[in-house]
């Protein structure tokens, strides 16, 4: 069972245990990949070596619960939440990661992207499982992931700001903004309205694309305080990344 | 369901709804009184065991996952020598628990000292949050584990040559 799914009602649950399965937690590394089964615990991710290019996926799952509740948790339960994205999601959807579906009529790859519904929200298919998940072996120059609400705070719904940036001579090259609560926010137009600027960025393009992101997680219907924190999010990510890169 | 593990080095075998909790299990069926169940949400910690020798938190574990699986409490932990290494450091600190964390605590910090090698110091405080204590200070309790840590790895690594 996932956060989301219900047991109260008067319907029995069925239970498929699936941790029994050796592919389900096995890690496969190529040369342009990393393949992680659906069941590989948060824990078991960490303790990949430093030198697969991981982030901002492994430093969103160090801010997640406890090292004894990352001991439980699977990367598969986290990107299947029902009710809102998880942590691991934008980390993923900002990495272009791909997970292979299963049922009835057979195993299918699939961009992350597949489990997002037209309204934003999660839509993780029905009588369907999610088996593996790929991770393109990319290096990212600049990579950060932050939570822009915690439901431990008592707010309403988590979500967190996952971006990551390649950047050639002084140059943006490519750059993902993704936030992820109970919708998910992508903004391309913003993001391809920054790549190709050359660092130092001015401040007042800075400012700009701080209010275009807060625009369009309120139009995505992202709720207003987190709205806010996830344009300063990508702000203080663009002049985090001047600011290194000089 | 009928489900078979190993609890404490013994075979055991026991009927349970599949969603009930681990915790609940072990304290009403084994009578197991050093699992705490606080919170039932994975915060406080107060309900490790090793499950397959991993620190969990039962209270998120369900009756079907331990099927076939090998579960050890604080029970079954204070028979060992790891424990007895725990206990030692801490009573060297001057660091006492009460009984309601006590076992959580030397259990996180008996996981440390069961790697092949000494832990680096962000697993050790990852390791010992998971226990919400209030007991002693978190140095205090910190300093304890790394007694602990080096009495277990002391001089066999972290020495230049």
């Amino acid at each position: 069972m996932t956060k989301g799914d219900r047991s109260g009602d008067d319907r029995p649950v069925s239970i498929l245990d699936l941790h029994g399965i050796p592919e389900l937690t096995a890690v496969h590394r190529s040369d342009r990949f990393l393949e992680l089964g659906a069941c590989v615990t948060l824990s078991t991710i960490l303790s990949l070596p430093d030198s697969l290019a991981l982030d901002p996926l492994r430093e969103g799952i160090r801010s997640i619960a406890t090292a004894s509740v990352r001991n439980l948790a699977t990367i598969g339960g986290n990107v299947s939440a029902h009710d809102f994205f998880m942590t691991c999601f934008s980390a993923l959807a900002c990495m272009d990661a791909a997970v292979e579906l299963r049922d009835t009529t057979g195993a299918r790859w699939a961009g992350i992207h597949t489990l997002i519904g037209e309204d934003g929200r999660p839509a993780f298919p029905v009588s369907t499982i999610m088996t593996r998940i790929r991770i393109p072996s990319l290096h990212w120059d600049f990579a950060t992931i932050r939570r822009l609400g915690e439901q431990t705070r008592g707010e309403p719904c988590p979500a967190s700001f996952s971006a990551a940036a390649r950047v050639e001579k002084g140059t943006i090259m490519e750059l993902r903004l993704v936030a992820a609560g109970r919708t998910i926010v992508r903004d391309r137009s913003l993001e391809l309205s920054l790549i190709g600027q050359r660092l130092p960025l001015t401040p007042k393009l800075i400012e700009t694309a701080e209010a275009a992101a807060s625009v369009m997680a309120r139009e995505r219907e992202l709720d207003a305080v987190r709205a806010d924190r996830y344009g300063s999010a990508v702000a203080a990510f663009l002049y985090d990344m001047q600011g290194q890169s000089r | 369901m009928t489900i078979d593990f190993i609890l404490n080095g013994e075979d055991v075998s026991m009927k349970a709804e599949p969603m009930e909790r681990l915790s609940d299990l072990l304290r009403d069926r084994f009578q197991l009184s050093s699992l705490m169940s606080d919170c039932l949400e994975g915060r406080c910690g107060k309900c490790l065991v090793f499950l397959g020798g991993h620190l969990v938190n039962s209270c998120l574990v369900p009756a079907f996952r331990v099927r076939g699986a090998e579960i050890i409490t604080y029970e079954g932990f204070k028979s060992t020598d790891t424990h007895e290494l725990v206990h030692t450091s801490f009573g060297q600190e001057g660091v006492e628990l009460c009984g309601f964390c006590d076992a959580a605590v030397y259990m996180a910090a008996g996981s440390l000292l069961d790697a092949a090698a000494q832990p680096p110091e962000d697993t050790i405080m990852e390791t010992i949050s998971s226990v919400y204590c209030r007991c002693a200070t978190p140095s205090a309790t910190l300093q304890a584990v790394h007694t602990a840590v080096d009495l277990k790895f002391g001089g066999k690594y972290g020495r230049a040559r």
